[in-house]
């Protein structure tokens, strides 16, 4: 049945491997995914362990509703303590990973230790062995899984792999599934990387089984139509996440130039509709109606003819906006370097905008840099950066070390162009107007983050009453909530809101998208509950939902607290309070976040949490919550 | 699968939030509130959105 | 009316809700290998083919069969097994040039597609429309009409 499927605790030093059943009373207390694996870092990463050394403990996990009738029911989540800012690292990618994992009978791995040569993990219809990876080092995820395929003779075989970037440890390497399925943020690609390991393989023909398949399959054309009948939900078909180009550039939210300006004018060329020009198609992870990836062809440069998929939003300001170029052919080809060598697009994109403003202020020069120019909208130099970085070439060696150790390196004052939440760069986002968006990034438990809190409905201006309808559902709220997305007023629920739905849906492995992210219409809390109870006759009450995500999530807040972050670190950067925005639409020019507003709405956000002003999880909470005792080792 | 979503052939002006329709087909509009110029682009049937602002026509 | 699937690998984006739903139906299980579909997928340039029995009016698999247990459903168009007769040798498995007819190593029997008795599940549940379930009298019309698109805008363009 969906619940019958194992956890694994992988030794890579000892080779060995332990198989257990997981008790309902964890999948009661956690559903799965990434609540089990916050519970598991928590439990099994010891305080203080170093995250590139064996101790650390790298979880790989398939949601509770992978594989089965949902909606994009695809997710692989990732976790481990990051070797990016030493807080919780995790990651979720899409793709056909997960469900395939639970086909060969496993939800949960737990991989501890270091190999003493370069290793492949093998996975196939309950059984797990180690493989020798010396064939593959150096090869690209996509390249690794095709030579996966050819040793063991079967097609079907997904793999889950580092590129060079994670060889070299760089510290924002990634996980890679097919040519695209990133799990980019936090060094998850680096900790595998640090043990040795190249490669999970995984292949299985076992059953997912299903309670009430008649009723379920009813039930989901409806969960799906609810999804894809929608505006959101057809753009996402027809541009993917591109299309928030459209609507964050023309306002005046994209970060220009390391945070020098809010808009970059007459970038008609970096806008979603040119994908027309080089797409065959789209592509859709498993069971997903959106499929909002694009298959592309490059047309120009040294990469001309190579196939790719994607691009995201994170490449249109990586390879264009942040660095003020202006061309689609490169942030195709930069989206097809960084999957190619196994690095975040996000990070990347970052780091090097941050050294061509150091460059252009003289912090570095030629000497550093290799003798490229770092000059605003340089294509080539772009593109040749993502190569220096994943190689760990001049510059690109101190890059590698994430924002905060390169800064500590260069020195001359870089750290204050710095644009980070704990040791993590920040999307191209520019939040100086958007003060919801803004404290999302600040409290995020990886660090700077724009997936696990972002209300991005609150950029629609929704009238008060339908943001009511979704934000005093499944627990009350009767604050105050604004429309207007300039406003703080009723921001930290909102922000609370979001973390907790987003963690339900990362528990559950499906993508986020299908969710209230882009769309405020789409299946959340009320939904959930049937779908989990036809598949696994398993029951819960939106309420019980929303707590276990809490529970969860303060798992991961105890995490933080115990490796010795504080408030402090849920902040921003000087930058965000003292320059104001300079460029857009009269609505969101010269904004920058008021310092007491922002303190305000941390106490808020904090009260809701049920945590202390310091940010500290009083007992009152741990109590509620079920946590008194944790580590528990029940796992 | 196909059903209409009711946001046919209307866009949000970003400028003043207004919502407005566009004509079938246009690649470019004025919001009938605050005059400012979008183009357009289509996908599927029926369903805009805001290209991008038109930019000759932004003020520095 | 007798209807027959049809498929559209250029709108296949390579989801395999078809193969899930297939085994959902089917045998009540998420089982990919148990699923009467497959989307076949040349992931080196990015090709995604939705494979299934056709239902072939001149069966190899009903010619192949020893004991006469696959025969013509004329109603609904479909080559049907009957599980009575059927004594699992598989030389059906072997003969069929599309891969159709597969093998169930839990539920122990040859399986392919059954047109879900006249609704089949995977076009209900196929959003791009790559799998569809079309009237077999008009079902090369829609392809052609299709085919001749551009041509006919060039007709109108040089319209005297």
């Amino acid at each position: 049945m969906a619940l019958n499927k194992k956890i694994a605790y992988i030794d890579l030093s000892e080779k060995t491997v332990k198989m257990e059943n997981i008790p309902l009373e964890m999948r009661k207390k956690y559903l799965g995914g990434r609540g089990i694996d916050a519970y598991l870092l928590y439990n099994h990463c010891p305080k203080g362990a170093d995250p590139l050394g064996p101790e650390n403990v790298l979880l790989v996990s398939a949601g509770l509703l992978v594989g089965t009738p949902a909606s994009a029911s695809a997710r692989t989540h990732v976790m481990a303590k990051s070797p990016l800012t030493g807080a919780v690292g995790s990651s979720n990618m899409g793709g056909f990973f997960g469900p395939e994992m639970r086909w060969a009978g496993f939800d949960h791995l737990v991989i501890k230790g270091k190999a003493e040569k370069p290793t492949y993990i093998w996975i196939n219809d309950g059984k797990i062995e180690f493989r020798d990876a010396s064939e593959l080092m150096g090869l690209a995820p996509p390249q690794v899984e095709q030579a996966v395929r050819e040793e063991l003779a079967d097609d079907e075989i997904k793999v889950m792999s580092i590129g060079i970037a994670g060889e070299n440890l760089v510290r924002f390497a990634i996980v890679e599934t097919g040519l695209k399925n990133a799990g980019g943020r936090s060094g998850m690609g680096t900790v595998m990387g640090s043990k040795n390991l190249k490669a999970i393989a995984v292949r299985g023909t076992g059953d997912i089984e299903i309670k009430h398949p008649e009723e379920v399959l009813e039930y989901d054309l409806n969960f799906i139509n609810g999804i894809v009948n929608t505006k959101f939900g057809r753009i996402m078909q027809k541009w993917g996440t591109m299309f928030i180009y459209g609507v964050t550039n023309s306002t005046g939210l994209v970060r220009v130039r390391n945070f020098q300006a809010n808009q970059l004018p007459a970038s008609e060329d970096l806008e979603c509709e040119n994908i027309e020009d080089y797409s065959f198609g789209t592509e859709g992870c498993f069971s997903c109606s959106l499929h909002c990836r694009h298959k592309y062809i490059i047309k120009e440069g040294e990469y001309a003819g190579t196939y790719a998929q994607g691009p995201e939003y994170t490449s249109q300001g990586a390879f264009g906006a942040e660095v003020g170029c202006r061309s689609f052919n490169t942030v195709l080809t930069g989206n097809h370097l960084v999957n190619y060598y196994g690095l975040d697009t996000l990070e990347v994109g970052s780091l090097i905008a941050w050294a061509f403003e150091l460059y252009e202020k003289g912090i570095i020069t030629d000497k550093d840099t290799g003798g490229l120019k770092l000059e605003w909208g340089n294509d080539d130099v772009v593109l040749k950066m993502i190569e220096k970085i994943a190689k760990r070439e001049d510059i690109g060696d101190t890059l590698a070390e994430g924002p905060l150790r390169a800064a500590k390196k260069i020195g001359k004052g870089s750290e204050k162009y710095l644009i980070h939440v704990k040791g993590m760069s920040n999307l191209h986002s520019d939040e100086r107007p958007t003060p919801s968006l803004a404290l999302g990034i600040a409290t995020g438990t990886r660090g700077s983050d724009h997936l696990r809190s972002r209300p991005a409905i609150d950029l629609y201006h929704l009238p008060e009453p339908v943001l009511r309808k979704i934000y005093s559902y499944p627990v009350p709220y009767d604050g105050p909530l604004t429309s207007d997305y300039r406003d703080y007023k009723g921001k930290p629920w909102q922000v609370f809101w979001q973390e907790m739905c987003y963690m339900a849906v990362d528990c559950l492995g499906i993508c986020k998208y299908h969710t209230k992210f882009l769309s405020p219409n789409n299946p959340a809390f009320k939904e959930w509950p049937e779908l989990i109870k036809l598949i696994t006759d398993l029951d819960f009450t939106p309420e019980e939902i929303w707590e276990i995500a809490e529970r969860a999530y303060n798992l991961e807040k105890l995490f933080n607290i115990r490796e010795g972050f504080t408030r402090k670190d849920d902040a921003l950067v000087d930058r965000y309070f003292d320059e104001p925005t300079p460029d857009g639409l009269a609505l969101v020019r010269g904004k920058s976040i008021d310092r007491k507003k922002f303190k305000k709405m941390l106490d808020e956000y904090y009260a809701h949490h049920g945590w202390d002003e310091k940010g500290v999880v009083p007992d009152k909470t741990l109590e509620r919550l079920g946590l008194k005792s944790e580590p528990s080792n029940a796992l | 699968m196909a059903r209409k979503t009711g946001r046919e052939e209307q866009v949000r002006c970003l400028n003043c939030l207004e919502r407005f329709k566009v004509k079938r087909g246009s690649d470019k509009e004025a919001c009938p509130k605050c005059k400012m110029e979008w183009r357009i682009s289509w996908h599927h049937d029926g369903m805009a959105k805001i290209r991008g602002p038109v930019w000759n026509k932004v003020k520095k | 009316m007798e209807k027959m699937i049809i498929v559209d690998s250029e709108k296949c984006t390579g989801c395999r809700m078809c193969e899930m739903v297939c085994s959902v139906k089917n045998e009540g299980v998420s089982n990919p290998a148990r699923a009467r579909i497959a989307v076949v997928k040349w992931e080196a340039d990015g090709y995604y083919l939705p494979m299934v029995c056709q239902q072939c009016e001149d069966a190899p698999c009903a010619a192949a069969c020893p004991v006469k247990a696959i025969s013509r459903d004329t109603e609904l168009g479909r080559t049907v097994v009957d599980y009575d007769k059927c004594i699992g040798c598989r030389l059906c498995v072997s003969v069929c040039p599309f891969g159709g007819m597969g093998y169930d190593t839990i539920g122990r029997k040859v399986i392919k597609c059954d047109l879900c008795g006249g609704d089949p599940t995977c076009v209900k549940f196929c959003d791009p429309g790559a799998i569809q379930y079309v009237d077999i009298n008009k079902a090369n019309m829609k392809r052609k009409r299709a085919a001749s698109r551009n041509l006919s805008e060039l007709m109108r363009k040089h319209a005297p």
